[in-house]
């Protein structure tokens, strides 16, 4: 996973040229902003949707969404928070639609963090491969609510900091940090419970 | 509530990397001495671990093609749109030029006296036939410039 951290100056100078290609509304810099980022927006939607289709229109959405709304942009917010961002919101509307979930409130049969203090210890988890235990965790992610496996993705695979998070999901810091720690809490909980996390 | 259970409410967010340096001093001066934290702990690394070391999907095919094509079609007639709006706009103060230019010639050729001297009725009726004379002709026009809409389309 590319980190902006490892990322030459150069490569930001291009990037920063590419955007504001893409605001004078350059297709060739559409293409080459897409290609930057598809592999992550479109799984970030995948997660938060569940629906392979439902995720391609709405990454198709996204990047309309931006192209029209794309000087309105303020360049001294993150591209891919704000990119994001506007994923996000298309990715509310549609679970509204569709699902009677919600990505601004757990379900009401969310797990509470009370209900997981007698959930079983780490023994049974380390004796998986390591092969077995990531797509057993992932299939337990997408077992969770819309809320927690949207901040799970963001954390683990993303690998956004808590202030991009934030930034993303428009809520406060602490608010980030309650979600991420419950959601790590659901997920344990699930996985212990699963069969297949079990010795 | 006691250290141990305030540190077990941590171990989730110091797993995300999460902690501040202060709970994280408290967390690791604990951890010294609690082995069933530390492999709480681990069970929540693990779990981080597993989650970001999942493969990327698949792309759908060709999304980066579809995607581009469709935003290119809004933005065709999104133009189109504006264009259109444009075109009208222009008809509308051409037709009201033509009028009010055919009035005065017509004033000024039939000697019908002061330009600004008029009746209510005559007002009436300028009013009427210029109204009907720029709808006329912006309509007229925009029929005679409706293939040129085409020729910009395909140009798109």
């Amino acid at each position: 996973m590319i980190s902006v951290a490892a990322i030459e100056p150069e490569v930001l100078l291009g990037v920063d040229s590419e955007i504001e290609r893409l605001r004078r509304r350059d297709p060739d810099a559409l293409t080459a902003v897409i290609t930057r980022h598809q592999y992550r927006l479109y799984r970030y939607l995948l997660r938060v949707v569940r629906d392979p289709a439902a995720a391609e229109d709405l990454f198709q959405q996204t990047w309309l969404k931006v192209f029209e709304k794309i000087r309105q942009y303020d360049p001294a917010r993150s591209f891919e928070t704000w990119l994001f961002s506007v994923a996000r919101h298309l990715a509310i509307d549609h679970l509204r639609r569709k699902q009677p979930e919600s990505l601004d409130e757990p379900r009401a049969g969310g797990t509470r963090a009370a209900d997981l203090v007698a959930a079983d210890g780490p023994s049974a988890l380390e004796q998986l491969l390591e092969s077995e235990r990531a797509n057993l965790v992932l299939a337990t992610l997408q077992e969770l609510p819309a809320i927690y496996r949207e901040v799970l993705t963001l954390r683990f695979e993303e690998e956004m900091k808590l202030e991009e998070i934030a930034d993303v999901t428009e809520t406060p810091l602490g608010t980030v940090k309650s979600r991420l720690r419950r959601s790590l809490l659901a997920l344990r909980e699930s996985i212990a419970a699963s069969p297949r996390g079990r010795p | 509530m006691s250290e141990h259970e305030a540190i077990r409410t941590l171990l989730p967010l110091a797993a995300a990397g999460a902690l501040g340096a202060e709970e994280q001093r408290g967390l690791e001066s604990h951890l010294r001495d609690c082995n069933l934290c530390a492999a709480e702990l681990q069970t929540y690394q693990l779990i981080g671990q597993a989650l970001a070391r999942t493969p990327l999907p698949p792309l759908p095919e060709r999304l980066l093609e579809r995607t581009r094509a469709r935003i290119l079609r809004q933005e065709a007639a999104r133009f189109e749109r504006r264009w259109s709006d444009m075109i009208l706009a222009c008809l509308m103060l051409f037709g009201w030029t033509v009028t009010l230019t055919v009035w005065l010639l017509w004033r000024v050729m039939t000697g019908g006296g002061g330009l600004l001297d008029f009746s209510l009725r005559s007002m009436a009726m300028w009013l009427g036939g210029t109204t009907l004379l720029a709808w006329l002709t912006a309509g007229a026009a925009a029929i005679l410039l409706g293939p040129g809409r085409g020729l910009v389309r395909r140009y798109l």
